[in-house]
């Protein structure tokens, strides 16, 4: 099926209003009728081209029985159907990541300027239905047991703060040796189906990419995916009261759970975090922006003033200005280079056809000193979690 | 007065960005394994705090644009760095002469960068990269005082001013250090015994470390080149022999790090203990045999990608951290500590242009040389 695209230009109707530009818009979105989304960002100057290709993973989650699955789907799914998928790409000095979170799955292609048709089949080889071979899903699931095993005190912490909060809706998305072992060929490529399907993609691409033909691209891409009639809804993710909980991981950690990415709590618990984690030595902060309830999470591997700290936090005395002006530091780094802010851009797009960088940021600017205070004094009552 | 030399001092000019990134570089000459305690106890107090700022205040200054101020130190250098918003040039280039001139070494503030180094946990990359240092406990703020007078002088760092930055910056900055001074420096003794050995440490990963060998030796470029068709990219041999082969995840790979004799090619094996670097190096060694003209062509395309498209997946590894980024920090800093290495500029066009004329078989002779 052939879906017609519904262009949007987000720089206020400017390309749809005037005669033909000679300046283009900074960036086109195109919603299709099938639900995937794509949006196209010309940056002439850049030296490489960006595609990223997002999966929401609504309708796909991680659950008990399945964790990990999602994430030994993609070690299998990026190697092509033949297996030769980076052979291919590296040939011209291109390159493909991927990774697996919560929300979503990415894969990320950056490849030479003159090779745009080349990304853009490698995301043709992804969104084609993958068959696996047993041999592969094992020799697979030993390489991701490898990386279980590798994962970082940072994450660990992290990871037990969002059982802590969600349970079984906060699984991490790296997996669990003993499900991972469990899946078929067959549940891996139902997964995929679920997954993948139209509506939970977004297409990113940015650099030297002209916007008109850029957008056509992806569109013509996109658009031969059949439509999700009856698309699926996230799974409910209620924060609830915990215990504190204990990490295997070295260090310790303060997690709250926060509303959507671009809501008045996201920006005032980050705002609020960040100004702690000023006064702290070796402080780290991991957020993966969501249109979901998610989870903060203030840490340090290397002090142990970190909870003392919270324990005597006087919400009164945090700087409004201070954490606001940290948090737009925060998302001005996580936007600082073009690869990042492709992916930033995908990653909520697969979310939400209307969420955006931006938006992080302007929840930031309407941060009222009322609702910094809100959320200081939350912190007072988010999770502690320690390491061993 | 002792000025920085001209050629200590570059600017390495990106108009395109918002930032001023301000990279140290200070050699270290071969010191023995106490003297490089002292020198990561001096790096962990110079970017925790100094007589005109505070922790707090530091943190603020650089917050725009980066998360802190960072030290690092690694076989053959110390590295400071730090980044702020142009708009914060001015009280940046303060900071940094603060950092430079005005650390605070007493007993005190030993004690707390002791304390902080004790308790930092190392990741994989630094147990291998960061020099073999003696007991942090043992160091005394004396010591400390006598390798600040040693290594930070104004005659031997190299500054490297990148982003948006102009002539103006740099005579800012020679104009703020222009009092600098330092009492005469006293050389490490490189026959001072080599102190108590540091606690064991269980590397989480083995290293085959090659021969070390110039930027100026004809070979150095064969050798740069067989880093990327060893360990750069999935298509790498590495990747192909060893991960694929034994379901190994992260790690594999190949990188070129700088000593006190010059550089270094550095294949990184697994954990797996069961497995000899022998074996690993035999089958390593089989595939080189069976290098074609499409793997060299692969390495020459990672190449280009890494030194004019900005991949992140440079060899280039001069930190113990791990690889360099194409960040604007670690590009400045790139700079920097090339022409502190090779006296010259870094020039990515040129290198790419040597490896480009490497022949298969240079390449596949480099390779093998790395190999045990």
């Amino acid at each position: 099926m052939i879906a017609s695209p519904m262009l949007i230009a987000l720089a206020a109707g400017v390309l749809l209003l005037q005669p033909p530009a000679i300046e283009q818009p900074p960036r086109l979105r195109t919603l299709l009728q099938n639900g995937s989304v794509c949006l196209v960002e010309p940056h002439f100057e850049s030296p490489t081209i960006y595609i990223d290709l997002v999966a929401s993973s609504c309708g796909a989650e991680d659950t008990p029985e399945h964790s990990g699955w999602r994430h030994l789907l993609e070690h299998l799914l990026v190697k092509g159907r033949d297996g030769k998928l980076d052979s291919k790409l590296e040939a011209v000095g291109g390159f493909l990541r991927a990774e697996t979170y919560r929300d979503a799955m990415s894969v990320e292609i950056e490849v030479p300027p003159d090779q745009l048709d080349l990304g853009l089949s490698a995301v043709e080889e992804l969104l084609r239905e993958p068959v696996f071979s047993d041999d592969a899903i094992a020799r697979e699931t030993k390489v991701v047991d490898a990386e279980l095993r590798l994962k970082s005190d940072e994450v660990r912490l992290a990871d037990a703060g969002w059982a802590a909060y969600f349970g079984a809706a906060g699984l991490p998305p790296s997996g669990a040796t003993d499900t991972i072992k469990k899946a078929t060929a067959a549940d891996l490529s139902e997964l995929y189906l679920q997954h993948f399907q139209s509506g939970n993609l977004a297409l990113v691409i940015s650099g030297p990419v002209d916007l008109q033909s850029g957008t056509k691209a992806a569109t013509h891409l996109l658009s031969r995916l059949p439509g999700t009639p009856n698309k699926a809804k996230f799974l409910p993710r209620i924060a609830k009261a915990s215990k504190f909980p204990q990490a295997s991981a070295t260090g310790q950690a303060i997690c709250a759970s926060v509303p959507a990415y671009d809501s008045p709590e996201a920006a005032g618990s980050m705002a609020a975090m960040l100004a702690i984690a000023a006064d702290q030595k070796d402080c780290f902060f991991l957020y993966t922006p969501s249109v979901r309830s998610a989870v903060m999470t203030l840490g340090s591997v290397t002090s142990d003033d970190l909870l003392e700290a919270k324990r005597k936090l006087e919400p009164n005395s945090l700087d409004y200005s201070f954490g606001r002006w940290l948090s737009k530091s925060w998302v001005h780094r996580q936007m600082s280079t073009l690869r990042q802010a492709t992916f930033l851009r995908a990653l909520l797009l697969a979310q939400s056809a209307s969420a955006s960088p931006e938006r992080i940021e302007q929840g930031i600017d309407d941060l009222t000193p009322a609702q910094f205070q809100a959320s200081a004094r939350a912190l007072t009552q988010a999770l502690e979690v320690r390491g061993r | 007065m002792i000025p920085i030399p001209i050629d200590h001092l570059l600017l390495l000019p990106d108009p395109t960005s918002k930032v001023v990134a301000m990279e140290i570089a200070a050699p270290l000459p071969k010191l023995t394994r106490m003297e490089l305690a002292d020198v990561q106890v001096l790096g962990q107090l110079i970017a925790h705090e100094n007589a005109q700022y505070t922790r707090g205040k530091m943190r603020f200054i650089v917050a725009g644009a980066t998360d802190d101020v960072h030290f690092d130190v690694t076989e053959d250098h110390l590295r400071l760095s730090l980044s702020v918003p142009k708009s914060d040039e001015t009280i940046g280039l303060s900071l940094l002469t603060a950092l430079l001139t005005e650390p605070l070494i007493s007993d005190a503030t030993v004690a707390e960068a002791k304390q902080s180094l004790v308790q930092a946990r190392q990741s994989a990359w630094q147990i291998v990269l960061a020099p073999q240092a003696g007991n942090i406990q043992k160091v005394r703020a004396s010591e400390v005082l006598r390798l600040y007078h040693t290594v930070l002088r104004p005659d031997r760092i190299f500054i490297g001013l990148g982003g948006n930055v102009d002539a103006s910056t740099e005579k800012k900055l020679r104009d703020r250090l222009a009092d600098w001074t330092q009492p005469k420096a006293e050389r490490p003794s490189l026959t001072a015994p080599s102190g108590p050995a540091p606690d064991t440490i269980h590397p989480p990963v083995q290293v085959l470390r090659g021969p070390a060998i110039t930027a100026s030796h004809p070979a150095f470029s064969a050798h740069v080149l067989a880093a990327f068709a060893l360990g750069i990219g999935k298509g790498a041999s590495v990747f192909r022999v060893w991960r694929e082969a034994h379901a190994w995840s992260y790690l594999q790979e190949c990188e070129i790090s700088g000593s006190q004799d010059g550089f270094h090619l550095l294949t990184w094996l697994s954990p797996n203990e069961e497995l000899k670097p022998a074996d690993l190096g035999k089958a390593l060694a089989d595939d080189i045999a069976q290098w074609t003209e499409s793997d060299r062509q692969r390495a020459v395309g990672m190449a280009e990608s890494v030194l004019l498209r900005g991949l992140d997946l440079s060899p280039f590894c001069f930190s113990s951290r791990g690889r360099l980024s194409d960040s604007l920090a670690d590009r400045t800093f790139l700079g920097v500590y090339w022409r502190m290495k090779t006296g010259s500029d870094w020039n990515s066009r040129g290198i790419l242009e040597s490896l480009k004329k490497v022949t298969l078989e240079e390449l596949k002779q480099a390779a093998l040389a790395e190999l045990p």
